[in-house]
């Protein structure tokens, strides 16, 4: 089919602009809002923490893991494990060394979640992020997403599984807590919806501006976590990474991802017709 | 009279002599020893010698203005409760509420103007462990876990 140059552009400005309608709102980087304060999380204020490990023995005998056999030191960085969810560090400083609570951050919008292929990461609708063992594969690409590095593998098990905080999820249901927060004797560790928990740190901010860093750790970082830190001394110095920006994870590939289908779609489309309205009029062929 | 009817009417009266007599220890006077068990999760409730420790410190110092007699250091509530009376109760637990992080306990007591106020309260396990071993440091007393509360059998699993 002969074709002028006039109908050819036609056909091209036709093709681009159906495919911009399309396409923006899914192709585009975009770190998505949404509400989270009824969500349930944890609020975590370090200027609390007494380093009793309260929250770790509590953690243990929830879940079934052996106690925790060494303390806090300030020399020494401990991590979670697969026998131990939750860790506390102690940190030197200049008045007195502070205690830190670590486990997973239960973010709004995971790394994991989005990493995970056969949805085995999961954001449960009233916010803790639970691994379902049913699905699981074990390619441990959570592990590669997670920026708090938080999901751990059982490499010397035959049936490995990863192993991290659920936050009490199969206890919340009963109208329990989280087995940490009904330990802390000292509240260092609060459990709430997020709304409200931001509320009280912000709260005790205003009240105690002198005691605390300005800032909740959680709030804003990630897009958000369902666990958040309140510190009297700058989050670095407690081991948190402050470079990890307010841009979701999931958000990152979600530009690529997301535009996959429609470059399957139009491309070919796009071409085929180009090359329908381009060939010389005696060529039969397609 | 039926003998149902007799046994009612004494029981009833058996314990509204009961009732009458606990009353008489609670109403005015101070217990000699109190016994601490609304949280006993991890270790057992603790015998707490009230008697001594009324020798020792102020009313204030643990019951705040609650027994009428507020100190003068305690600003946080000396500013409104310099005058108040006592209140009705002045248990640690009527004010600081043992489950502070439940979502029902926190709805109420949002809401509720009798109870401790101060948008960050502080709840109860807290309130014990601040006050009562901030004072020990201090004083010398005990600040060990075990020396308030022995620890509880554990059900492993």
């Amino acid at each position: 089919m002969k074709t002028t140059r006039r109908e050819l552009l036609k056909l091209t400005g036709l093709a681009a602009s159906a495919s911009l309608l399309l396409g923006p709102d899914k192709a585009f980087a975009r770190t998505v809002q949404r509400d989270t304060s009824t969500q349930v999380g944890m609020l975590v204020d370090t200027t609390r923490c007494i380093g009793c490990q309260s929250c770790e023995i509590a953690c243990s005998e929830a879940n079934g893991l052996p106690p925790p056999t060494d303390k806090p030191n300030a020399g020494q960085r401990r991590t979670t494990g697969i026998d131990a969810y939750t860790v506390v560090n102690e940190i030197e400083s200049e008045k007195s060394n502070i205690f830190c609570k670590t486990q997973c951050m239960h973010c709004d919008q995971p790394a994991c979640v989005s990493a995970c292929i056969t949805n085995a990461m999961y954001k449960t609708p009233e916010g803790p992020v639970i691994w379902r063992e049913n699905k699981c594969m074990g390619c441990r690409y959570c592990m590669l997403a997670c920026p708090f590095d938080v999901p751990k593998f059982e490499y010397e098990s035959i049936n490995p599984r990863i192993r991290k905080c659920i936050l009490c999820y199969d206890r919340l249901g009963d109208g329990k807590q989280p087995a940490c927060v009904e330990a802390c004797p000292q509240e260092a560790v609060q459990y709430g919806r997020r709304g409200d928990l931001l509320d009280i740190a912000r709260k005790r901010i205003a009240d105690h501006p002198a005691q605390y860093v300005h800032n909740i750790y959680g709030e804003n970082e990630v897009g958000g976590t369902n666990v958040l830190y309140l510190s009297s001394v700058p989050f670095e110095q407690l081991g948190f990474k402050t470079d990890l920006g307010t841009v979701a994870y999931p958000e990152f590939t979600k530009t690529f991802l997301y535009s996959v289908p429609l470059v399957l779609l139009l491309g070919p489309a796009f071409m085929a017709g180009l090359r329908h309205a381009t060939r010389p009029g005696d060529d039969k062929s397609h | 009279m039926r003998t149902t009817a007799k046994l009612l009417i004494r029981g009833f009266g058996l314990g509204t002599l009961l009732v009458a007599f606990a009353q008489t220890g609670m109403a005015g006077a101070t217990p000699d020893v109190v016994e601490l068990a609304t949280l006993a999760n991890m270790y057992k409730p603790t015998t707490f010698d009230h008697a001594m420790h009324v020798d020792v410190a102020a009313c204030a110092v643990c019951h705040h203005h609650t027994t009428g007699t507020p100190l003068p250091a305690d600003s946080g509530c000396i500013t409104c409760h310099g005058n108040s009376g006592p209140t009705a109760e002045v248990a640690c637990a009527s004010c600081h509420a043992a489950n502070p992080c439940d979502p029902e306990v926190r709805q109420q007591t949002a809401s509720a103007a009798t109870i401790f106020h101060g948008g960050d309260r502080t709840g109860l396990k807290r309130a014990y462990h601040l006050n009562c071993m901030g004072c020990h440091k201090e004083m010398g007393g005990p600040t060990g876990c075990e020396d308030c509360h022995p620890k509880k059998e554990r059900v492993t699993e």
